[in-house]
């Protein structure tokens, strides 16, 4: 994974997609190639949940904003 | 240990719909030979109930075999917010090939409801639902049994409710929101029902078998015994049709296969679990194993539906109308599900008529589907498909190359029953008490 710095913060964050919601437009796999990949049929197949460098969190809540369907979602979620 | 009065072990295929003896909805002859629940009793807490079913052990029965302990706890402590919570008994079993839900509903739906009513009165609901199949006697059957218990104080009012639809409609989201809307869809989790179920409100949702074996837990109990392991039931299905039996955990696979009164195979292939369960070869070891010592990850039984095939059986064809079957089940709600599942089938199916399929395809394909729906359906389609794969090599290598010259039995049917009512798999209704 390239440029950024590791998040210190005692919270992580993780992408999450509504399957239902979903409808593979895949504007999350053009822009987060490295986290996510298409399957077969055109739809985002989470391969990285995590969220690890600033780069990549820039990017998830871009993706956030951009998902016409509301499926894609950054979770802050309590460090284990 | 016999624990069921009415001992359930090979009750015959056509007996399923009638009571075993005497008559099952009558509470003063079930509360004589079980006895009667005191929720009067300041023991009646969420916290002794819990106790009670992990003395027990008591997991679902509705395949999942998630602790029950657990589940009420999850539930008491979301309605302690101030949100009265819900319970749900479920006996609409969506697993085509299993009927044991049924035949305890015949045969003790008392248990079920002592069950049920502990819950309720542990937990502080304050209405409960029985879903079942569709099924005009059976409602009315147990429409009977219901009228014929006491009234009480902390026994909130119960619906019944008649559920007919696909195989998702058994899962828990989708019984959410029949009862929220009439239509079963499986939801996006979290949050779970548990948190958030029918009217947002917290929503206990249990396996009818669970709470019969919580209210005899629960019996056994107040007659002294502390703790112990419960029996439970399953559906076995060889060529000559169906049984549901009972069985204890110090028993093995032998035992069950010995219901059907024919020798068992020397090459045993069975269908573990069922439409969401796998296909896998057993050896003599494993088929001697008491049930208890079997790690799960060698046998998973899930509600106990076993299916035994002959040695000279078409594993391949018997396979394909189940993939086949779960493949037009997608709620066709999710991308991966919705396209998936069908692909593969028709893949497969290609494979079976000596036609272009890939099995390395299936296998990359069936990869990608793991987690990828609202619900588990991909990921059991996903497993399925596997076993298959793994378990019918040798049939599939005939099938591409050679020609298939074992015998299709048909045992499992090209459509699966789904209820009682064959005609009309679309139609849901409703009714209420
Ligand atoms: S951008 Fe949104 S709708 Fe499009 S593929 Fe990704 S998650 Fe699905
Ligand atoms: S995974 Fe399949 S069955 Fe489950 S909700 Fe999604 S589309 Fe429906």
């Amino acid at each position: 994974m390239s440029g950024g710095t590791r998040g210190t913060s005692r919270r992580r964050l993780r992408i999450q997609i509504d399957p239902i919601r979903c409808d593979g437009y895949g504007y999350c796999v053009e822009l987060l190639p490295e986290l996510l990949s298409f399957d077969d049929w055109g739809y985002p197949i989470v391969n990285h949940s995590e969220l690890g460098t600033a780069d990549e969190v820039a990017l998830a809540k871009r993706v956030e904003h951009l998902c016409p369907r509301l499926a894609f979602r950054v979770l802050r979620e309590a460090k284990p | 240990m016999t624990i069921l009065s009415h001992d359930l072990r090979g009750v015959g295929w056509s007996s399923l719909s009638r009571p075993a003896q005497g008559d099952p909805t009558d509470f003063s002859e079930h509360s004589r030979c079980f006895g009667s629940l005191d929720l009067d009793s300041s023991t009646m807490q969420p916290k002794e109930i819990t106790e009670l079913a992990e003395r027990w052990s008591i997991a679902g029965r509705g395949g999942a075999g998630f602790p029950l302990a657990r589940k009420i706890s999850a539930v008491s402590s979301a309605s302690r917010l101030g949100r009265s919570p819900i319970v749900v008994a479920n006996g609409a079993e969506s697993e085509p090939l299993s009927y044991k839900d049924r035949v305890l509903l015949w045969t003790h739906p008392h248990l079920v409801l002592d069950g049920l009513e502990l819950i309720c009165a542990a937990i502080g609901a304050r209405e409960s639902y029985l879903c079942i199949h569709e099924d005009d006697t059976l409602y009315g059957y147990l429409q009977a049994a219901v009228d014929r218990r006491p009234d009480h104080s902390r026994v909130p009012p119960l619906r019944l409710v008649e559920i007919d639809g696909g195989f998702v409609s058994g899962q828990e989201t989708s019984l959410v929101s029949f009862l929220d809307s009439g239509v079963g869809q499986p939801r996006f989790q979290p949050p779970r029902p548990s948190v958030k179920g029918v009217r947002n409100r917290p929503t206990l949702i249990s396996n009818v078998e669970t709470l019969a074996r919580l209210a005899q837990a629960y019996h056994q109990d107040r007659s002294g015994s502390r703790s112990g392991t419960l029996s439970y039931l399953g559906t076995f299905w060889t060529r000559k049709g169906g049984v549901v039996y009972e069985v204890e955990s110090s028993h093995s696979l032998n035992d069950v296969l010995a219901l059907s009164g024919e020798p068992p195979e020397v090459e045993l292939t069975l269908l573990v679990g069922g439409y969401f369960g796998s296909f896998q070869r057993i050896s003599n070891t494993l088929r001697s194993t008491p049930l208890e010592r079997i790690p799960s990850t060698s046998l998973r039984l899930g509600a106990g539906v076993l299916v035994a095939f002959p040695s000279d059986a078409c594993m391949v064809r018997e396979a394909m109308r189940v993939v086949r079957y779960l493949g037009s089940q997608s709620a066709g709600q999710c991308g991966p599900c919705k396209f998936g599942l069908p692909s593969i089938a028709s893949e497969l199916e290609s494979i079976v008529r000596g036609g272009e399929g890939s099995i390395v395809r299936i296998w990359e394909r069936t990869r990608q589907l793991p987690g990828r729906g609202a619900c588990s359906m991909p990921d059991g389609f996903s497993q399925l498909v596997q076993s298959v794969l793994h378990t019918c090599e040798e049939e599939l290598d005939d099938h591409v190359h050679r020609g298939c010259t074992r015998v299709d039995y048909g045992i499992i049917p090209e459509v699966p029953r789904v209820g009682n009512n064959d005609d009309d798999a679309v139609g849901q209704r409703v009714r209420r008490h």
